[in-house]
Formats: C-alpha cells, structure tokens, sequence
C-alpha cells in the first residue's frame, strides 16, 4: 500500500503536464463564471466609495445590498469564500449532498465539468499506467476521446449506487435527529452525527473506489464492456479491501495535511494593492494544483495497485 | 385508591397547599424576596402550586389569582391566555400562522406526545368573608377575537356573577392540568429538561379601554399585569431548579421529591426550568453607581469553559442598561443556559433568561455574547417596561436590539464573521458543529448588530404602527428588531447619542412598571428632544415610506471662458483658443456640478460632500425633501467624489453603495479581488461535482 503511494506520487511527479491539464480544466471551466461574478460586482459597486472597502477588505454594508440584488451565479459570492472557508464550502456541500441542491446555473457548470473531467480522465489514466510511454497533449486527448464512452457508462452505472448513499443519509440524519431527540448533550448529538457522517463519506469512497478501478481496469485491461468492467472494480475493492481503503485513507490524510497547511497561508480579505490581490489568487491557484495533483496521485497510486496485484495473480 | 379518588386527593392537596402558603405569605407580610418597595401596582398576584410529573411530562397545578381593578370602570367578566393550547393541535392559530411563514415541515415531525394542552379543571370565583365560592367554569368560552379560527383555544373569558368594581379586589382559584410540549416557542422539554414558561392560566390585562387579550399569535409574545408571584414547585429530588425570582424554601418530601418555593414582587410572569443536568454557579455584579445583583448561572456541563463568558455578557449588559436607563432593581439575576436541541434559547422572562451556546463556541463569533447581551436587557425592555407584545413588540424588542448592538461595540473588542462547518444533511446551511471565524471580516454594529438586511428585506412588507399580531409572520421580526434597532441608530446619529440617551432614559423613567404605548414614547422623544420627530416617526412606524439616495451624476471640468460675452455693449463669441492663459486666471478654476437624488419615498436632511484632489473638501446641507438637487461649486481643484449623507446618519437608506461616486471611473481590481476568491470557491466545487463521475 505504502509502496503503490510512494510510486503513484513519483509518476504523478513524473507527468506535470497531466496536472496542470486537469487543473486549467478547473481553471478554464470556472472562469467564465468567474468573469461573470467579477461583472456583477463591479457593476455593484461602481464608482462608490464601496470600491475602496472592497479593495481594503469586505464590506458587509455592500455585500447585503449586493446579495439582495443579485440573481444566478453572483449571487452565491459569500464572505465564508474568503481563504479557506472556499474549500469549507465545497467540503461541506459534497458531504452532505447540498451539491446537488445549487442553483441551476451552478448545476450547469458542475455537471459540464464533470463530463470535461472525464473526458481528460482517460488519457491521464492512460498516461499514469504507461510511465514510460512519451505521451503528447494529443495522445493523451486522443486516448480520453476513444475511451469517454465507456468512462460515461460507467459513471451512468455509478450514479444509481451515489443516489443510493444520499438517500441513505437523507434518511439516516433524520433518524439520528429523532433517536437523539431526548438527548441534552451536544457532543453526544456530535458523536452519532460523526458516526453516521464516517458511514456516508466511507460509502461515497466505496463507490468511487468501484468506479475508480474500473477505470483502471478498462485501461489496464482494455476492456471494451463497462458493465463487466465495474464488476472487475467491485470484485478488486472486495478482495484487497484494506489497501484499497488503506490507500484512499492516506490521500484523504494528504488532502488533510494540504488543506491545514493552505488554511495557515491562506490570503484573508485584506489584501489592497494590485500585487497582493494577484499573489493572493496565485496561491489560491497553486493549491488547486497541488489539490489536483493529489487527486491525480490517488490514481496513479491505484494503478500501481492495480498493477501490483494483477502482477501476483 | 382509584385514579379518580386520586385525583380528588391530589387537588383537595392541592388547594389546601395553595391556602396555607397564601395564608404564610400574608401571614409574614410577603415572602423574604418580596421587595419592601412596591414598584409596580401590583394588581395580578398569583400564589401558585404546582406538580411535575418528568416521566408523564405532565403538569398539575392550582393557583389563586388576586386581581384588582385599577381602572376607572368595572367589568362583569375576566379573560386568561392559556397559551400551551397554541400546540394542542395544527389547527391552532398559531400553529396555523407557523405554517405561513414557511415552516410547513414542522407540522409533519411532531409525534403524538409532543403535543402539548392546558385544561381547567375548576375555575372559582372565593367569596368575601364566609360566603361561598362562585363556580365560574359553566361559565366559560374561548374567544377568537383576531381571526375568529374557532379552534383555537388559546384565550377564554369567564362571567362574573357581579361586577369588578374600580379598585375592587377579587380572588379566583383554578385548578388545571397540562401536558408540557416538546418545545415550541422556546418552552417544553427535551428529555430530563424542562423550560416551563407561560404555563399557568394568566390573567390578561384589564385596561381604560376594556380588556386588551388577543389569541397567540406566532409572532407575537406576551402581555400581563405586574404582581407577586408566590410559586412552590414539586420536582423529583436532587435536581436543580432555577425560576424568576429567589428560593425563599426547600421541602424534602420524603417520597423522592422536593417542593421549591419560589418568590417575586413586581414581576409579570414566572418562568422556571428544572434539570438533572445542571451546573450551578454563582458571581455578583458590581459597579459604582448601580445596585449590586446576584447572579446564578445554570449550565450545561459540556458548557463549564464558557461560565465567565456568560456572567461577563450579563454583567456588560447589566452595566451599560443601567448606567444609561437606569438600575436594574432585581437584587437577583438567574441566567439560563439550556439544553441542547431543546430550542429554549434566546428568551427573556422576568429576572430570569435563556442564552444559548454551542459545544465549540470560539470568541469572537457573537455567540453567546450577543444572545446573553440582548436577553438580559429584556430585563429593562420588557421586563421593567412592560409594553403589549402582542400590539407594539418593537417597543421592547427594538429599543432592545439597537441598545444590545451598542453594547456589544462598547464591551467586545472583536465580532468576526463566523460560519459553522459539518452540517448534516436536512440542517440548515451553515449551523453545523464546528465553527470557523473569519478573523478579517469584521463584523459592525450598525450594520450587522442592528440586522441592517433584515430591515431592507422587510422595510415594506407591513406599516409598523399595525399590531404586531396583525405583520406577516415570516417577517415580523424584521419590523420589530431589526427595523426599529435602525431607526433608532439613525436617530442616535442625527440628534447625538446624549440627547438619544436622555430619550430613552426618560421613557424607561416614566414607564417602569407601566405599560407604554408608542404614542408615549413619540411624545417622550419629542419633548427630551426638543424638537418635532413626529415627521420622522410618521414616515418611519406610521407608514412604511423607503429611503434611498443617490449621487446621479458628477461633473467636474476647467472653466472655460467660451461662449457670447458682452463687451463694451456688444456680444462677442469667444471660442477656445481665444481663451486668456488659464494660468493666469484669477479665483475659480473648476466648475463642479453634483446632482444628488432622493430615489425613495421617505425624506430626511442629509449632507452632501465634495471631495477635490487636492484634498479640499465642500460641505452642503441638503432637507432632502425635492426629488432632486444640483450642487455647484467654482474652486481651485478637480472633484474626486462626491458623496451624500457621507457620516452615514440615515442607517435607514436601503442603498448606499449609490450614496457616493467618484468622478474618474476606476479600476476593476476589487472586483476582481473577490471574483478571485469565488473562483477559487467554484473550481472547488467543480472538483465536488467530478468527484461523482
């Protein structure tokens, strides 16, 4: 487990280019968005004094008028996006379901991004089991192409099997609330909440375990059926279920380790000079990569795995 | 023993408990915690016993009503809330007006027995002397007077066989049983904790006019007479008990029970609340000037680390309430915090109220500060001027939001904001378990300590001055917090906190133990002033006019001697470059022009502020009344901006990004400062959403 770690971080460390790809996916995906937002705001704010709260740090006085006058995407800027709150946010809402619950422009953006994700997802995965290989920009979209419709159904196969766990918590939460509904005690409110939160996040990896090796497996094994493939994922986590689990564990303590280290840096709302604001998106930016390379690094790490084992069988 | 056996025991119990400790209390000239000052009128005094039953969640009590008429005309009949009606079903008005204001899922998560009911047994009017007792309950009737919902049970009236006549002193006895909620409106239980408040059949106020009783409503609180309050309490044994007023006995049962008795003068309610859980701690306030106070914290364990926030929070409170209104005159204070879960928080009862915190709670975010701040000041606002709730509740609730703001400025030195993390699915957004401040976003109290979004949200969803009972109940609270802490601050800012002060003072001078209406607090506010708010208050609480001005437009350019001049009695046109050295020109350079706008219906005097580059500024007072005013000004230096009502007095304008422009158009970096945060934001939600393929 440890070993598939150590090499899948040394091939991600080995392909740069996969990295920086997925994240100007994010990038790229976002920024329309972004420029939308940035629209708003200074159409807001205008030539008002408001501007230079703005530029000094955050002005709640605007920012309720701001919100109340904002529809669609613009009207999702929070205070809490300051720093890390941003990646609090994003935490909070994939745990527990709020995701799917975002306005419909978001849901446009999140679900077109996705499908991008998994479009690139092929060739990266084609990359990171074949180290050796020189793969170009262009192999790596050409395999991502040839290898979309397959990744597609597989996600279609996963989906039922998310829905499946967010309705699980949907109906768990609220069993807790009611089991605990005599309980005075907040952290003993906490702990069952914790409890039943390890139990959905542990399913969510579960069943990205299953899609993720069967990913691996359509590359590693060309296999041209996603059903049979998903089946192969399924059948791989049941058999080495600690060091699939083990080996998702050690990402999320990574991610962890990452996200403290950003909340230490992270740029608050003070930043004013033009410098400051560019160096304060720059680190933003330089976590999604190293955020990105870790997700890349999971994979990599899992087709090691993968490798591994098919190796002894 | 049969059950009804039982029953007829319990109550003959009971009632002979009831007549001994009225007897003792007369017999001693008042319990020792009856202050020998009378400060109120004393008119409702209720000597009350009652019985919990913690496993039934029951209650059974019988109480003597002393009630004397201290208006100027009689009446044959006597209204009483009994407000745990509001839960006994859905149909209920207040249950009904819940619903309206958009929590329909509450309806479908209450159980059978969380349902709560309050049933008279006996209601009977004692005679004078040896004559026997009246039997009032063939009597009674609910009343609907609000909205005529015939299933609502929440205010009944009972005929008297003869008239009250003015200054006539009358005794009741009742006798009632009550199943306790599962905590609505902050009173109920949750496991071994009970909050028990409004939960005896309460008098409701005679007045000039007859009687003021309304149903309950969800939105509105509470309204009742100043009295003594005499209260012997039967709870299981060894747990702790906290209530309005001061424990003056403690009987051991001897069958696992313990009955505490309880005492209050010039109160207008009790509230108590009993627990396994409790911890109890104790502190005094002390401060030059003010009236020492003795203060009893009852804590939930897991809370023992934030014990000196709460005693601080209330001594802040007790400190600047008083030394700005006047003393609290309570020798005790008994702050509650309560279970978790339980919904009892943030509620004030006479010498008595609730917080309300969380397991992880770091300083900085508010809370409880904020809550214990604002609840203790009930004290003064509601609890010493005791206005009606259920017609003028910004009386109380918004002279109390804008005076707890004020303390919160003046006592903390960091409010951020704070939001909290791990929520579970179907929680609300952001009330998860583990909070995180954002250290660089401070928090203000004009803005965020009055509810500035509130108010913009609800400035004309309903005529302040209509009865409280009669606003929209989703925005109810707006009007009477948020708005009104607003207007105040407004007013504070055009008059100065001292006259504002000496405003506040004087109505809390006049109307301690008394029952304000607004009209007395226009005409206190006025007078101390010295000068006409009748327009304000008009615009403000008579109508629901909106403020909103705006800089329209700005101009700023050199003079330019061009155009038709007359010289020597004829018209010359004189073109650009036919202009004299512009170096040379004497006096004004610049010819500026402001036009500044009133975009909404309500008027205020504002000031308009230019500011030139070379840093010169231009001061302009404006009535505000026109829908529009041109400001024009010849100097030496180019306009940088301009702004109106630039000390931000009028709190109460919806807009004031519009309030101020500067002449040059600038740079787009601040939005892009916070764009760039957002996007940092999305790309993470983005990597959510790939998650799930």
């Amino acid at each position: 487990m440890l070993g598939a770690l150590i090499h899948g971080l040394r091939r991600t460390a080995a392909a740069p280019g996969l990295v920086i790809l997925l994240w100007l996916a994010s990038l790229v995906a976002a920024l329309p968005a972004a420029v939308m937002v940035q629209e708003a705001i200074h159409r807001s704010v205008g030539t008002s004094l408001a501007r230079e709260s703005l530029r000094e740090g955050f002005d709640t006085g605007w920012f309720g008028e701001f919100e109340a006058a904002s529809e669609g995407l613009p009207a999702t800027l929070s205070p809490s996006h300051t720093g890390v709150g941003a990646v609090f946010d994003a935490l909070d809402a994939w745990w527990n379901g709020d995701l799917f619950r975002m306005p419909v422009s978001t849901l446009v953006f999140g679900v077109t991004f996705a499908l991008l994700w998994l479009f690139l997802l092929g060739g990266a995965l084609t990359r990171l089991h074949r180290p050796r290989d020189r793969m170009g920009w262009v192999d790596v979209v050409a395999a991502g192409g040839r290898l979309f419709p397959r990744y597609l159904r597989l996600a279609v196969l996963s989906a039922p099997l998310y829905y499946g766990v967010f309705r699980l918590a949907g109906w768990l939460f609220p069993k807790i609330e009611h089991l605990t509904r005599d309980v005075t005690l907040e952290r003993t409110v906490l702990v069952y909440n914790m409890l039943a939160a390890v139990l959905i996040v542990l399913l969510l990896a579960l069943v990205k375990m299953v899609g993720d090796y069967a990913k691996i497996a359509i590359v590693v094994e060309n296999r041209r059926s996603s059903v049979l493939a998903f089946l192969a994922g399924c059948g791989f986590v049941l058999r080495h279920p600690i060091s699939t689990l083990g080996l998702v564990s050690l990402f999320a303590v990574l991610t962890m380790a990452l996200i403290a280290a950003f909340a230490a840096v992270a740029p608050g709302a003070r930043e004013s000079t033009v410098v400051g604001i560019i160096l304060a998106i720059a680190a933003s930016q330089v976590f999604l990569v190293l955020r990105t390379a870790l997700r890349l690094g999971l994979l990599a790490s899992q087709v090691v795995l993968f490798d591994e084992q098919r190796r002894r069988i | 023993m049969g059950v009804v056996e039982a029953l007829g025991v319990a109550r003959a119990t009971r009632r002979l408990a009831v007549c001994v400790l009225l007897g003792a209390s007369m017999a001693s000239g008042g319990a020792a915690a009856i202050s020998e000052a009378v400060l109120s009128p004393r008119n409702a005094s209720y000597t009350i016993s009652v019985e919990l039953d913690a496993a039934e969640k029951r209650l059974e009590g019988s109480l003597l009503l002393e009630w004397r008429n201290i208006q100027d005309l009689p009446t044959d009949e006597l209204r009483f809330h009994l407000y745990w009606n509001a839960w006994r079903n859905n149909r209920s008005s207040w249950m009904r007006e819940d619903r309206y204001r958009g929590r329909s899922d509450r309806g479908e998560k209450i159980l059978a027995e969380d349902w709560s009911s309050s049933d008279l047994e006996s209601i009977r009017l004692l005679g004078v002397d040896d004559q026997p007792a009246t039997d009032l309950l063939p009597t009674l009737s609910y009343l609907w007077p609000d909205d005529g919902n015939i299933d609502d049970r929440t205010l009944f009236k009972v005929d008297l066989p003869a008239a009250v006549e003015p200054g006539e002193t009358i005794r009741v006895e009742i006798e009632w049983t009550a199943r306790i909620p599962r905590t609505f409106a902050r009173t109920g239980y949750r496991g071994d904790y009970f909050f028990l408040a409004h939960w005896f059949p309460k008098l409701a106020v005679f007045e000039k006019e007859g009687w003021r009783a309304h149903q309950y409503h969800a939105a509105t609180e509470y309204y009742s007479d100043y009295g003594v309050y005499d209260v012997s309490m039967k709870v299981p044994a060894g747990w702790v008990l906290g209530a309005t007023g001061r424990e003056v006995e403690r009987r051991d049962n001897g069958d696992g029970s313990e009955t505490h008795r309880y005492s209050q003068a010039d109160v207008h309610a009790f509230t108590w609340t009993v627990s396994p859980e409790y911890l109890e701690l104790q502190d005094r306030f002390e401060e030059p000037g003010l009236p020492p106070v003795e203060l009893r914290l009852l804590l939930q364990p897991e809370h023992r680390r934030q014990a000196e926030r709460h005693f601080a929070a209330t001594k802040a409170a007790l400190k600047y309430y008083g030394s700005w209104y006047g003393p609290y005159p309570y020798p005790q204070l008994t702050v509650v915090d309560p279970a978790f879960g339980s919904g009892a928080g943030g509620m004030e009862y006479p010498t008595l109220f609730t917080s309300g915190t969380r397991l992880f709670n770091p300083l900085g975010a508010g809370r409880p500060e904020g809550v214990t701040i604002h609840e203790a000041g009930h004290q003064f606002w509601y609890g010493i001027v005791g206005n009606n709730e259920f017609e003028h509740a910004w009386l109380d609730e918004g002279l109390n939001s804008f005076t707890d703001a004020r303390v919160l400025e003046a006592a903390y030195d960091e409010w951020v904001y704070s939001k909290r993390y791990f929520t579970p699915p179907g929680t609300e957004a952001g009330q998860g378990f583990f909070p995180f401040l954002f250290r660089d976003i401070r928090l203000t109290r004009e803005v965020d300590g009055n509810g500035l979004d509130r108010y913009r949200r609800t400035a004309i969803s309903d005529v302040q001055s209509m009865p409280t009972w009669r606003y929209h109940p989703e925005t109810a609270s707006g009007i009477s917090y948020s708005k009104t802490a607003t207007w105040l601050h407004t007013l504070e800012r055009h008059l100065g906190w001292d006259t504002l002060r000496r405003i506040l003072s004087t109505f809390f001078e006049r109307f301690s133990f008394a029952h304000p209406k607004p009209e007395d607090f226009y005409a206190v506010a006025s007078e101390v002033a010295g000068e006409d708010l009748y327009r304000f208050f008009d615009q403000v609480v008579r109508q629901a006019r909106t403020f909103d001005y705006a800089i329209d437009s700005v101009k700023s350019e050199r003079q330019k001697a061009e155009g038709w001049f007359e010289a020597d009695g004829e018209l010359v046109l004189r073109e650009e470059e036919q202009s004299p050295d512009e170096s040379s020109e004497e006096g004004a350079e610049y010819h500026t022009e402001v036009v500044v706008r009133r975009l909404g219906s309500g008027t205020f005097p504002l000031d308009v502020l230019l500011v030139f580059e070379d840093g010169s500024e231009v001061r302009r007072t404006w009535d505000g009344r026109y829908r529009w005013k041109r400001i024009a000004h010849d100097g030496p230096s180019k306009l940088e901006y301009a702004v109106v009502d630039p000390e931000r007095t009028l709190l109460l304008d919806e807009n004031y990004t519009n309030n101020s422009r500067f002449l040059e158009p600038g740079d787009r970096w601040p939005a892009t400062k916070w764009a760039g945060k957002w996007l940092m934001w999305f790309q993470n939600l983005l990597m959510s959403f790939a998650y799930f393929v």
